[in-house]
């Protein structure tokens, strides 16, 4: 284990990420507002602290690999250290001034959750807010996958380092060089953005608004300039754009690369997205039926607002246009059930993962089977291949962590706070699969400013496990890790 | 360059390695988890899957690969890939073929553009140059057989030894390239002097081994007789040679199938069957008189270990065949005398095969901790006429020798690099692509 190295490499992101702060120091010179010293100190501090750490620990030898150790304290230490020191420009402007809610609000953005506990969102200037988006869009592919497209020391080792920060249970590589892949999905994460700012600016709506929500739509983030989301535009066209690419943003971005180049047959194939299109397309219906009886009048208008949030939900990005707390039970089940199902693998989506849940009914189907006929031979297939048993037991293991981890998380914030149990739960769930807004007080109507500081750690480390899914941070905390 | 392999074993992991800095490799294994190990370590695509599998290759993108290394450890995949490849227009495949029946029609299959590369043949010949120059710890055949590279131990009663290199005076066909001490190679000035345990690697026309052999003060007894432990294709392929050379071989295999076949096969050769890393099986077959004892079995530890025993035993010499690259410092350092790399051997082979951008990597050394490559100087060359003194010559690497036609010139400062001239650089892997930045085109 060489930690020198890894704090090195930290360094070099951390200097990276200084510089990007230095884009949204732009609109304070446009709007004349006044928080571009702000922004600019924190990318000094940022890019400084950066530079002096990438020197102590300069290598006396050029390292040209990462070892597998290393790999997860690089992952994670990155992510935390991006979102500590991306919580500057809130601090520092005043917009935030307690450190915790300044941290939680950046590891918000960075995780692509969402979650905010500004009341006021609109009083804030343009560089701050556009910070706010764009961090989501930094994190919505992955800091890490930004590092190795820019940074060529990262090559070797690199495999195993986008393996830990991408989403599902394994990483795809599209070309023979890493550094190749990494551009190219950046390639197709930049044109599907400019094609949304494009859609929404035809939509109507204004420049400004159009890039702060492409950020935060295609990294099925959720951050918004308006405290009543997207659905203060009350455009109807919007909506259905804002849907169509939240979708775009949970689906895996090798399968989009793939469709770029004229391979349909890759995504129509792909279990993953059949299940994953299916099942939003069931619970759309089911909630506009239900809501349709009870809360709106037509079923257009159901079917509107069911549709948004429902996908909003699903998707993990965390819009809203309605205030979905007031549904009916059954349709704020099935949301809590999505927050857990999430988006799929190698997207920017959050949760579970459909690809886990396919696998595992699959597997349950399997079991059945087996009491059927003892001693058949029935693989666990997807997309045709069949799934090894490596694969097999690292899903099982991984979905039995995460509700042993959501657990305990709501077991902690209940100790903690008196809060109904739905508000307790639907946070834990929302923070860990990167949605957003919860149910009671953390749904859409309300926000995370009232809970105690405590809580707002919890639920920040939770936001930054689901993110790298669990073990990539919890195996740090294992003494095997660390023993020679 | 966009290179496709066929199989992760120790050849292709090791090819993938050398040749991932500068490609883009795309790799075809169907072992899970050797696929799942490549991916994890190198800088390669990685495909799951069979070789000889069309969809597999139009995965890997073969209409727009430049080359096709087929060197699987199955002949028959490797034969189907490359006449896959070859269908659909791949400019240069190199099929590595175990069985020689196959090289019995180098026709056929030159007709096709395919380079067949035999580990059996390779060697055969590592073998016979070990032989026939005990003396020389390893030798490479560079540029077409005009130029070798020896690797020669320095011992306490060399008569060269704590001599400034400088004080050897000016050496007319050869020269030393590098020092390989506790297994670090470093590029000697004039001022570097031998000592105890190092090995040095000489670079010159073949006939120099004489002249070095008088400098270290060696005198060779020839070789008369050799036992051979592996009844396998290297083993029977080597004991053939050998003994058409006139030496007495005699082979053992533990396998009863395998030694019957081998004694059917081979006239001159005596074949006992029984395990070799048992003294008594040793014994029978004489390996206390044996001039040379090779272990060619596909088991590392088991060649090592009977080559210990049968030097004990009072064999003279002993080579052992090797696959494990963390191997090479310790088969040598424990008191084999010789080891043999089938898949350093292949691999160099292989490379030397590859002219890439008017470069060959003509011979990897050590495991690749230093590499010999060979330039021409062209029209393009940025250095052409210009006296090497005034060229900022990257460290790390040296000219060993320049071909001018048929003449050897063993450059130094006043050297001037001419149009045609054809260079060898023995080079350390960081001083690489210095090297082609100077030399490239």
């Amino acid at each position: 284990m060489n930690i020198k190295f890894s704090l090195h490499i930290i360094g070099n992101i951390l200097k990276f990420l200084g510089l990007l702060m230095l884009v949204p120091a732009v609109f304070p010179l446009i709007y004349h507002e006044d928080d571009f010293w702000s922004l600019l100190i924190s990318a000094l501090i940022t890019s400084g602290f950066g530079f002096i750490l990438e020197r102590i620990t300069k290598p006396s030898e050029p390292i040209h690999e990462i070892e597998r150790k290393d790999g997860f304290i690089v992952a994670t230490l990155s992510w935390l250290g991006a979102s500590a020191f991306g919580a500057l420009p809130f601090i520092i402007y005043g917009a935030l001034t307690n450190p915790a809610d300044a941290f939680f609000e950046s590891v918000s953005g960075f995780t692509t959750t969402g979650a905010s506990v500004m009341t006021d969102v609109e009083i804030l200037p343009h560089g701050i807010l556009f910070w706010r988006s764009f961090t989501q869009w930094l994190g919505g592919i992955g800091i890490i996958v930004l590092g190795i497209a820019i940074l060529p020391r990262l090559a070797v080792g690199g495999m195993q380092l986008m393996g830990l920060e991408a989403s599902g249970p394994t990483a795809e590589k599209i070309t023979p060089r890493i550094a190749e892949t990494a551009k190219k999905l950046w390639g197709v994460y930049s044109v599907i953005s400019v094609v949304l700012v494009l859609c929404l600016l035809f939509a109507g709506m204004p420049l400004y608004d159009s890039i702060l929500h492409t950020f935060s739509t295609i990294s099925t983030g959720g951050y918004s300039l308006k405290n009543a989301s997207i659905g203060a535009y009350h455009n109807p066209v919007i909506e259905v754009i804002v849907t169509i690419f939240m979708f775009i943003g949970a689906t895996n971005f090798v399968l989009l690369y793939w469709l770029s180049r004229g391979n349909v047959k890759r995504l129509l194939r792909s279990s993953e997205f059949k299940f994953y299109f299916f099942l939003n397309l069931i619970a759309v219906l089911l909630v506009t039926l239900q809501t349709r009886s009870t809360i709106y009048p037509s079923f257009l208008e159901a079917l509107r607002y069911s549709s948004f949030n429902v996908m909003s939900i699903s998707t993990t990005t965390g819009y809203a246009t309605a205030n979905f707390d007031l549904w009916p039970p059954f349709s704020k089940w099935l949301l809590l059930i999505l927050m857990f199902f999430g988006a799929c693998a190698g997207s920017t989506g959050g949760a579970i993962k459909n690809i886990r849940i396919v696998v595992l009914f699959k597997r349950c189907y399997q079991e059945i089977h087996r009491l059927i006929h003892p001693r058949a031979v029935v693989p666990v297939r997807v997309d045709r291949k069949p799934v090894s048993q490596e694969v097999l037991s690292s899903i099982t293991g991984f979905f039995l962590l995460y509700l042993l981890v959501f657990l305990v998380a709501s077991l902690l914030v209940m100790a903690q706070e008196n809060l109904p149990i739905i508000t307790a739960i639907s946070a834990c769930a929302t923070t860990m699969g990167n949605v957003g807004p919860g149910l009671g007080e953390v749904g859409p109507a309300g926000n995370f400013s009232n809970l105690s500081d405590f809580t707002k750690v919890i639920l920040s480390i939770l936001m930054l496990l689901g993110r790298l899914e669990l073990f990539t941070v919890l195996v740090l905390f294992t003494p095997v890790f660390w023993r020679k | 360059m966009h290179i496709i392999i066929i199989g992760a074993g120790q050849v292709g992991a090791f090819l993938a390695r050398n040749l991932s800095h500068e490609h883009d490799i795309v790799v075809i294994e169907k072992n899970r988890d050797t696929a799942a190990r490549l991916k994890d370590s190198h800088d390669v695509l990685v495909i799951e899957g069979d070789g000889d599998n069309p969809v597999m290759l139009k995965e890997a993108r073969i209409e727009k690969a430049d080359v096709m290394l087929a060197v699987s450890g199955d002949d028959k995949t490797n034969i189907l890939a490359s006449t896959f490849s070859a269908s659909v227009g791949v400019p240069k495949i190199i099929v590595r073929i175990r069985d020689n029946d196959y090289l019995q029609y180098p026709e056929q299959l030159k007709k096709s553009e395919v380079f067949v590369v035999n580990p059996g043949t390779i060697i055969s010949e590592k073998i016979t140059s070990l032989i026939s120059s005990p003396f020389a710890w390893k030798t490479e055949t560079l540029a077409r057989g005009k130029i070798k590279l020896f690797k020669l131990k320095v011992e306490e009663d060399t008569p060269i030894i704590r001599r400034r290199l400088a004080d050897l005076g000016p050496a007319k066909a050869w020269i030393f390239v590098a020092i390989s001490r506790n297994g670090k190679i470093t590029i000697p000035t004039g001022e570097t002097m031998l000592q105890h345990d190092d090995y040095v690697f000489a670079l010159g026309i073949p006939d120099i081994l004489d002249k070095l052999k008088e400098m270290f003060g060696v005198v060779e007894e020839e070789i008369k007789s050799a036992v051979i432990m592996g009844c396998g294709r290297l083993g029977t392929g080597a004991a053939k040679t050998l003994s058409d050379d006139g030496i007495k071989v005699k082979l053992i295999d533990s396998d009863p199938v395998k030694a019957q076949k081998a004694a059917e096969d081979l006239h001159k050769v005596l074949v006992f069957k029984g395990d070799a890393t048992d003294s008594e099986t040793l014994k029978e077959a004489g390996v206390e008189s044996a001039d040379y004892f090779l272990a060619l079995t596909g088991d590392d530890e088991k060649n090592v270990l009977s080559a210990l025993l049968a030097k004990s035993l009072g064999a003279k010499r002993t080579s052992v065949l090797y696959t494990k690259p963390d191997y090479i410092d310790l088969i040598e350092a424990i008191g084999v005398d010789r080891a043999i790399s089938v898949r350093l051997a292949l691999a160099n082979e292989i490379l030397s095969l590859l002219h890439i951008g008017g470069v060959a990597h003509i011979a990897l050394v050590e495991e690749g901790k230093a590499e010999v490559l060979e330039f021409n100087i062209t029209e393009k060359t940025k250095i052409s006429g210009i006296p090497l003194k005034d060229v900022d010559f990257p460290e790390g690497a040296i000219i060993g020798i320049a071909l001018r036609g048929n003449e050897i010139i063993i450059p130094r400062g006043d050297y001037v690099p001419t149009l045609n001239d054809r260079v060898i650089i023995f080079a350390l892997p960081e001083a690489v692509k210095k090297v082609e930045k100077i030399l490239g085109q």
